[in-house]
């Protein structure tokens, strides 16, 4: 009887959990962390006044005993935050009381009416700075069990500082709020990511170099600002009403997303546009009106690429900021359904930089929204992921070698300045890319986590071929979209589809490229040593024949043209310690090219051949597969070289010299 | 006093000067080939033999160029650093070349001389020095009053002000074009300096560049047109050039050496229309000194008589110190002794009032 009782009750609960499942999958997202915030701005104290109500549901099968938030306006409190403290350069610091910002939780009670207020401890898991106050614990006095939800009201004050890495006020009337609320951490349940052996909350501090790590939810934001402010934010516009006091309260409902942000500016002017489903705003000051098709052309183009090439937009909305100058603090940054490029003055139609940084901002809602990785542990996941899809749309849309700059014959690739920026460093090894974003204390962080995981995604789609790739991105954003996937889960994926595209051409499996390029710090540099072709000789000597020694000479072959046979050499050198397969190009004076392969393991390579013909020229990876190479001028020799290319740009190094040297007597 | 055959005079007279603007042309292209020879022998060195090398013929390429330099970046940029130490010394020895340089306008109809050349560059260098220094010091002034003053009006000097970057723009606009205006006026008024020193062989640069510029204040259309004329020419040279490099390009062995010559040409023909500026201050001045121009009543009325004065007793307490060099010629020596053009008009070399 007890033994059906279990059962039924067992049974019970799988409806329960049954009936659970669908409700969110109805949704896009696990809907984790909801908030309801009502803001009210003074414009004159730069304050935002506030209350929120936080739902959250505990996903994980632990009894939750303790909350931990994010209050990442105390970075700019005084600088012994540890993003102050990190040296990180973001301009001069604020000379008067106006310039900082911070953020007080008034008081937070549970549903229960309990005040939690003087549970409120600040925690700081990644360092030993007892001063930052980034990070709070509020122990609760009642654990959240497996599987409820919770409500807790938090009243608070968050003072805005004078822009700081993007978010505040700037001149008197911009404000772009983000970071801006105790937004709760993710609790990780035991073998989640790489919480392998008990859950326990993800909740860093604020640093300078990475910010987003946060559950799914639903906001309900109330924005009180003055009447003549035009506001923009994540998520939909639901309402608007003017109040009594000359202000008026705009309300914005965001869905599925892991943050939300706003902006309000008098001087905005909104231009509104349509991609597919989406509703597309570009809030703008009126003197870069004018740049308005730049940003919703190369947004629209984004959209599409992505749409083909990763999967859907699912969100209707998509609101993108044109700073003003003044309010340039708050350039190029994602958050969900809405993104800041940078301010909308062009100097040259050949400088694309709002096309770059629209289309990077945009990708972020693949790689950190949709695909919520986290940005602090792995920025790789984030910036890498959307360096590399910015590459490929730049390049797709504004040509390969121009996307960036094409002025008066200089011009510049998106995909090939990403390579350079990592080859281009003066310590490639600086860390691997795998390393934590405030693990940077000495440089290096954008080289590698932007540039050097651009450059190796682009070497494993060169390697994999482009359709490859596309069924690895698309196969990990469907499988992980909403989610929290870790390094370790994209390697599975890629795992996984190579085999099943190419079977065991790149072995078992693509671990050996992973070690190499996200867990190690190795440096790829192949050179094309030399090339050599020698008559083939008789040999000579003295030989035993039938008993007695002959002296066999040398014989001059040079009255025998036709007949000769060369004894041609390549040699390839493996100056850098990343080892990748490689394939060789060698051209024969008959027009021959020769294609060869090789494991590139070994530290010195040679072919050899013995043909009537010469070699011309060899060329190791001739198609730039290794895109990681951090030399490809020295990948191939030629025995006939072309000087015309020396003397056009030595002519013009002299042109340039001799314009420098005149104009210095220009005015005397 | 027609000023475009003043223009046209300096630019006839530079040609007949045309030893010396070779020799100068040559003195700069050598200078710069001991940066363009070492550079092409780093770039043989590196990628003389590389087929990425045929990348850079067609057009520029970025991964090519900046493979290059990441790894022979520090020897090009030695290189190119050398332009750092050679650019001020260059002024230097241009300065020093400029009393030459005027001294053989001055000696015009006689035939150029490279010894002449030699000893008024020698003669005049501290001198024109002096005028360098003062000209530094009037662009500089010039320059931060101008940008000073848009950054002061638009800013208030205080770049947080900055709400709108269009009025940065439209500053510069305004701002740009005044200080060319004014600094090529300065520029002009070094000319006339230079060949007033020359002329007159006066020594007190400040006073020179005073009276230069109530001569070139007085006839100021004139002057500034004729200067004008040079700067077009320039103006017109580089787009001449920009034309041609756009349609030629660099892509063959043929259009190279092409450009080359074109190149070649360009930088001569640079230095042709500073030389011809300087023929054509020479010109005017000996113009106006000639007083080929009538001058009016009123304008010989308005002549301080008091200057004269100053004037003679400041040259007699002063006395031009003699010339160091032994080896002037026939020439020099009588240049040397010349007598003074005290003003710009109402005088004649002869001292015989017109
Ligand atoms: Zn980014």
């Amino acid at each position: 009887m007890k033994h059906t009782l279990i059962s039924t009750l067992a049974f019970l609960y799988g409806i329960l959990v049954f009936a659970q499942t669908p409700a969110w999958e109805t949704n896009l997202s696990p809907r984790i962390a909801n908030y309801d915030i009502s803001v009210k701005l003074d414009t004159a104290k730069k304050t935002l006044t506030c209350k929120e109500r936080l739902n959250w549901r505990n996903d994980s099968p632990d009894f939750i005993t303790e909350l931990q938030f994010h209050l990442y306006l105390n970075a700019f409190k005084n600088t012994n935050s540890t993003f102050l403290r990190s040296g990180a350069r973001f301009g001069r610091l604020p000379d008067d009381e106006m310039g900082w910002g911070w953020v007080d939780i008034v008081k937070i009670i549970d549903e229960k009416g309990n005040d939690l207020t003087d549970r409120i401890e600040f925690i700081h898991p990644d360092d030993d700075n007892e001063d930052d106050q980034t990070v709070v614990r509020v122990a609760l006095k009642e654990p959240i069990k497996p599987g409820a939800s919770a409500n807790f009201d938090i009243d608070f004050v968050s003072k805005l500082p004078r822009i700081i890495a993007r978010t505040g006020f700037a001149g008197d009337h911009y404000y772009f709020v983000v970071q801006w609320f105790p937004k709760i951490g993710v609790y990780e349940e035991a073998g989640e990511r790489y919480s392998v052996d008990e859950g326990k909350w993800n909740c860093h501090q604020f640093h300078s170099n990475t910010e987003f790590y946060a559950d799914f939810g639903v906001y309900n934001v109330d924005l009180t600002v003055p009447k003549g402010f035009v506001v923009g934010a994540s998520g939909v516009l639901q309402n608007e009403k003017d109040n009594e006091d000359g202000t008026k309260t705009v309300s914005y409902r965001a869905e599925d997303v892991i943050d939300f942000a706003w902006t309000a500016n008098p001087d905005f002017k909104v231009i509104e546009d349509k991609w597919n489903q989406v509703d597309i705003k570009l809030m703008i000051e009126a003197e870069h009106e004018h740049n308005a098709d730049k940003y919703i052309s190369s947004l629209k183009n984004s959209m599409e690429y992505l749409a083909k090439h990763v999967g859907d937009y699912p969100y209707s909305t998509l609101t993108m900021i044109a700073p003003p100058i003044y309010g340039i603090g708050s350039s190029g940054m994602e958050y969900p359904t809405l993104i800041t490029t940078v301010p909308g003055f062009t100097i040259h139609e050949g400088i694309r930089q709002i096309e770059t940084v629209t289309v990077h901002e945009f990708v972020h809602q693949y790689f950190m929204q949709m695909v919520a990785s986290n940005e602090q542990e792995e920025a790789w996941l984030d910036e890498g992921f959307t360096t590399y899809f910015e590459n490929r749309i730049m390049d797709h849309y504004y040509g390969e070698k121009t996307s960036t700059t094409d002025v008066g014959g200089y011009h510049t690739g998106d995909k090939e300045d990403s390579r350079l920026r990592y080859t281009g460093m003066k310590n490639p090894r600086i860390a691997p890319c795998a390393t934590p974003g405030w693990e940077f204390k000495f440089g290096g962080y954008g080289d590698i986590a932007y540039g050097k995981t651009g450059a190796w995604l682009e070497m494993l789609a060169r390697m994999v071929g482009t359709t490859t790739m596309d069924n690895i991105m698309k196969t990990y954003f469907e499988r992980w979209k909403f989610r929290h996937p870790c390094g370790t889960d994209f390697i599975d994926v890629v795992n996984e589809v190579v085999a099943k595209e190419h079977g065991d051409k790149f072995g078992d499996d693509m671990n050996w490229f992973f070690d190499q390029v996200l867990y190690g710090t190795q440096v790829c540099d192949y050179k094309l040593a030399s090339i050599s072709n020698r008559t083939q000789k008789e040999p000579v000597g003295v030989f035993d024949k039938d008993g007695d020694k002959e002296w066999a000479e040398e014989v001059d072959q040079a009255s025998e043209e036709e007949d000769k046979i060369y004894e041609s050499r390549v040699t390839i050198q493996r100056l850098g310690d990343m080892t990748m397969p490689q394939e060789i190009l060698v051209k024969f004076d008959n027009g021959e090219e020769v294609r060869e392969f090789w494991n590139g393991r070994s530290r010195n390579y040679e072919l050899r051949y013995e043909r009537p013909e010469k070699i011309v020229w060899a060329h190791i990876d001739p198609e730039q597969k290794i895109y990681m190479d951090i030399n490809f001028n020295n990948n191939s020799i030629t025995r006939e070289p072309d000087k015309a290319p020396i003397h056009k740009w030595a002519s013009k190094v002299l042109f340039w010299v001799q314009n420098v040297l005149q104009s210095m007597f220009f005015f005397f | 006093m027609n000023p475009i055959s003043i223009f046209f005079k300096g630019i006839w007279d530079t040609f007949r000067l045309f030893r010396m603007w070779l020799m100068l042309f040559l003195l700069i292209f050598v200078l710069a080939a001991t940066v363009a020879i070492p550079f092409a022998n780093v770039m043989q060195q590196t990628i003389g033999n590389s087929l990425e090398l045929n990348k850079l013929l067609p057009e520029y390429d970025h991964t090519v160029w900046s493979d290059f330099t990441n790894v022979s970046g520090g020897e090009v940029y030695s290189i190119f650093g050398q332009n750092l130490w050679m650019a001020p010394l260059f002024l230097l020895l241009y300065i020093f070349l400029s009393g030459g340089m005027v001294k053989s306008f001055d000696a015009i109809p006689e035939s150029f001389s490279f010894q002449r050349f030699w000893s008024a560059s020698t003669y005049y260098f501290w001198r024109f020095f002096r005028l360098f220094a003062w000209l530094l010091l009037f662009q500089g002034v010039l320059a931060a009053v101008i940008y000073g003053g848009a950054y002061w009006a638009t800013l208030d000097f205080d770049l947080s002000n900055l709400r709108d970057e269009t009025i940065l723009f439209n500053a510069a606009k305004i701002a740009i074009p005044v200080h060319l205006f004014l600094a090529t006026i300065i520029a002009m008024i070094g000319d006339y300096t230079k060949v007033r020193m020359v002329k007159n062989d006066t020594y007190f640069v400040l006073r020179e560049f005073l009276r230069s510029t109530g001569m070139c204040f007085r006839y100021f259309f004139r002057t500034y047109f004729v200067y004008l004329l040079d700067i077009a020419l320039l103006v017109g040279l580089y787009f001449l050039y920009l034309f041609l490099a756009e349609n030629i390009g660099m892509a063959s062995t043929m259009a190279i050496l092409t450009m080359i010559g074109i190149q070649t040409l360009t930088m001569f023909f640079r230095l042709g229309t500073r030389l011809f500026a300087l023929g054509s201050a020479n010109a005017m001045y000996d113009k106006v000194a000639q007083a080929s121009l009538p001058v009016s009543e009123e304008e010989q009325a308005s002549l301080p008589v008091s200057e004269e004065i100053v004037e003679t007793t400041s040259i007699a307490s002063e006395p031009e110190p003699e010339p160091e060099e032994e080896d002037f010629d026939e020439e020099d020596q009588d240049f040397n002794e010349r007598e003074h053009i005290t003003d710009w008009s109402p005088y004649s070399r002869d001292g015989e009032k017109l």
